[in-house]
């Protein structure tokens, strides 16, 4: 049992990831792998996605006499990412008094 | 296969799908390769998987953005899509929600109605759960006959012992210290012996009753009538 790695929280943990710090395709899969397990062929259509729809966006900068592409976080990323975090807190917070708060489970 | 075979394979994969999510895609690995060096091109090929695997996941990654899951859901420019566990409202809603599984586990029945079905089945079953609840009832009342009359006994024998004890002190001197000790001690033991009773008494009615309950209520009333397939 564990949080799994649905498509909400690689978007969140992506979009956090480059928020901090812009960044390259395989150190966003390294840092995501790092939290959730997921497989390395997962992180590119979510990067693809989340650029297509405006959250991030690419640039490139030379490393090593080749072009390196780089994503950085858009202003509308920023905010997708600030809901995402108020949105972790509420569920997080909802877990923890069932799963930590010892008492019994609401019924309807 | 190594990195080159690689790419040459997913090239021929991809062209199915349009030619600029083909490059961007290519780019993408050839360039993961570059940045995971020489040395961890073993392991990027070993779990990468198959250049079936990475198209396929590529594929979906597309069309999952032409065909919402939810009616409502297509991202707009500007529209921020809120994540599947607070998707359904953020207030706590009396109705559980796949919501509240995180979006990994939803219910293969909703409770709603799987609610309606126990009731069809219960008012169909009238004849039979009646006489077994009668029967289980018959036990239970029993059951706390037993403790009631444990605890109730025990408490008068324990009483009745002290004040034996107490109206018996004369003794020592009418029949000597010997008999005295022996009328004490006979009290004593029929004092402690009180004292268990009490004590099973008690334990059955406060204990044992309200175990069986919990026990009942958590394998057959929950699973049934509460949040399903929930899995916490």
């Amino acid at each position: 049992m564990g949080f799994g790695a649905g498509p909400d929280i690689l978007d969140s943990l992506v979009l956090s990831t480059v928020a901090r710090e812009p960044t390259y395709g395989y150190r966003i899969t390294q840092q995501a792998r790092s939290i959730v397990p997921v497989s390395e062929s997962s992180l590119y259509p979510v990067l693809r996605r989340l650029q297509k729809e405006g959250y991030l966006e690419t640039y490139d900068q030379e490393f090593a006499g080749r072009n390196r592409r780089y994503y950085k976080i858009t202003g509308d990323g920023q905010q997708a990412l600030e809901q995402y975090q108020d949105q972790w807190v509420e569920y997080r917070d909802k877990i923890d008094r069932i799963l930590l708060g010892g008492g019994e489970m609401e019924h309807e | 296969m190594n990195k080159t075979e690689f790419l040459q394979k997913l090239e021929r994969l991809l062209q199915d799908i349009p030619a600029e999510e083909r490059a961007e895609a290519l780019r993408f690995y050839s360039e993961y390769f570059s940045d995971a060096g020489p040395f961890e091109e073993e392991n990027v090929l070993a779990e990468l998987g198959s250049p079936e695997r990475v198209a396929a996941a590529i594929r979906q990654g597309i069309s999952g953005e032409q065909a919402p899951s939810e009616p409502g859901e297509e991202p707009q420019e500007g529209k921020i899509p809120l994540p599947i566990y607070a998707r359904h409202g953020a207030a706590p809603k009396a109705e559980p929600s796949p919501a509240q599984y995180g979006g990994q586990a939803r219910p293969r029945t909703d409770p709603a109605s799987r609610r309606i079905l126990l009731i069809l089945l219960a008012v169909l079953l009238l004849p039979v759960w009646i006489s077994v609840l009668a029967a289980v009832v018959g036990v239970l009342l029993g059951i706390v006959g037993a403790g009631l009359g444990f605890l109730l006994g025990g408490i008068a024998t324990v009483i009745a012992s002290l004040a034996a004890m107490v109206l018996n002190i004369g003794s020592f001197f009418i029949w000597g210290v010997g008999a005295g000790l022996l009328a004490l001690g006979l009290l004593f033991l029929s004092a402690a012996l009180g004292v268990l009773l009490t004590g099973l008494g008690a334990g059955v009615l406060f204990w044992f009753i309200p175990a069986l309950w919990h026990t009942f209520k958590k394998f057959v009333i929950d699973p049934l009538w509460g949040k399903g397939s929930a899995c916490v």
